[in-house]
């Protein structure tokens, strides 16, 4: 009786203990979303250029955080690790979901906030256009180029997002940046003569 | 060129509509609301798991008490099942006393004495025990069919159970039937019919008269009335 009380209070005052680091860590968590969640969701939507699924991977993001609350001591950048986390999911969900379904209407936005309702239809298209060569972009040029959009995000971090050295991912910008100019270029230019 | 510059700005405008992408409002909420329910997910799973692990150490413990606590059962084992044992003993010794007590109580009450019973019993024992010794089984059989019999009797009686009448005793002509049965041989039994008998008993008449009127005192014969002869239906 003494061992099963003994054992009841052991198993009381150990999840109690667990409880309430569970709940530390919940604070902890909670206490990174005002302070990273806007990134987060930049990061994730230049990935995907959809609201809704941006945010969902912001969830993730931190749920993923608070499964693996023992490894928040052992991180270095709280930033850079947690943009790393959201960029995977996020690319994990680009398998399921094509982000050109969802160019459409994302560059009707930007040309209606900026031009008349006349020219907002070319410009649109303009705009569409320069999405789809952005999309047959080199999958590390795209990344580069995508991550370094996020205002927030200088070449050391997205260096370490993508695994890759500094200067790497200033020639990945480089080119990323030279060969979309050009292909919107000569796609422009082959419409034109058609 | 000037193509070039649109070019360049359609890239611009697309880069910083990613850049100042504003999250939608409530978003932290809703994040807020994730955590939590994750939370109480964790808290789940983790308590069924110190449960599992707490009944295992439980099970544990257990053991070793036992283990511990066996030297000294051993002895209060082995006390108690010898109270069980000589209590039993004892209930059933008890049990068939009582069964016998009753069963010459019910026999003396209906007047069968068990005494003429024993007495043959004995005397067969000693004459054959071997030749004419029923088998084991079957003497227990009859043993406890006479040793039950009384009972059953008592029973009987106090249901009003009908009991069949013992047989009457042979009259004479079944005594004759049956020896002449036994004795005679099977033509005998055969020509044993109606008009034999009748037959028969005329020619013994005959014969009778034929002696009686042949021998007389005074030289007279003696007059015998003629008998007469039965109306044979059938006969030879």
């Amino acid at each position: 009786m003494i061992s099963a009380e003994g054992c009841r209070l052991t198993l009381a005052v150990t999840d109690s203990s667990q409880q309430t680091t569970h709940a530390a860590a919940a604070d902890v968590v909670a206490a990174l979303v005002p302070q990273y969640g806007t990134l987060l969701f930049r990061v994730a939507h230049a990935a995907l250029r959809n609201r809704a699924e941006a945010e969902d991977v912001v969830q993730e993001t931190f749920v993923r955080v608070l499964q693996h609350h023992q490894t928040l001591q052992e991180v270095r950048d709280m930033r850079v690790w947690l943009v790393r986390i959201a960029w995977n999911l996020a690319l994990d969900r680009r398998r399921r979901i094509r982000p050109s379904q969802m160019d459409d209407a994302f560059a009707e936005a930007l040309a209606s906030a900026t031009v008349p309702a006349d020219k907002a239809l070319a410009q649109s298209a303009h705009l569409r256009n320069v999405l789809d060569e952005m999309e047959r972009l080199p999958s590390a040029e795209r990344h580069a180029l995508l991550l370094n959009a996020v205002d927030e995000m200088n070449t050391v971090e997205i260096a370490e997002v993508l695994n890759r050295s500094e200067s790497a991912v200033r020639a990945l910008l480089f080119r990323a940046r030279t060969r979309l100019r050009e292909r919107v270029e000569r796609r422009w230019q082959t419409r034109r003569n058609a | 060129m000037m193509h070039e510059d649109q070019h360049d700005q359609a890239i611009e405008d697309i880069l910083h509509a990613l850049r100042t992408t504003e999250p939608p409002q409530g978003y932290e909420a809703r994040i807020h609301n994730a955590l939590l329910q994750a939370q109480q997910e964790s808290h789940h799973v983790h308590f069924n798991t110190l449960t599992s692990h707490t009944s295992h150490r439980n099970a544990a413990k257990a053991k070793e008490l036992l283990a511990y606590l066996l030297p000294y059962m051993s002895w209060a084992t082995a006390c108690a099942v010898a109270l069980i044992v000589g209590t039993a003993v004892r209930s059933h010794l008890q049990s068939t006393s009582t069964q016998q007590s009753s069963s010459v109580q019910v026999t003396q009450r209906n007047g069968i004495s068990t005494l003429p019973h024993a007495v043959p019993k004995a005397k067969t024992e000693v004459a054959a025990p071997t030749k004419h010794a029923p088998p084991p089984h079957a003497k227990k059989a009859q043993n406890r069919e006479e040793s039950t019999q009384p009972q059953r009797i008592e029973v009987a009686i106090q249901t009003h159970e009908y009991i069949p009448e013992p047989s009457l005793p042979l009259t004479n002509q079944e005594r004759l039937v049956i020896r002449m049965m036994r004795h005679n041989t099977a033509q005998q039994l055969s020509e044993y019919t109606p008009d034999a008998r009748a037959r028969q008993l005329h020619e013994d008449a005959q014969a009778y008269h034929d002696y009686f009127a042949a021998t007389s005192l005074d030289g007279q014969p003696i007059y015998v009335q003629p008998i007469e002869h039965p109306q044979i239906s059938g006969a030879n």
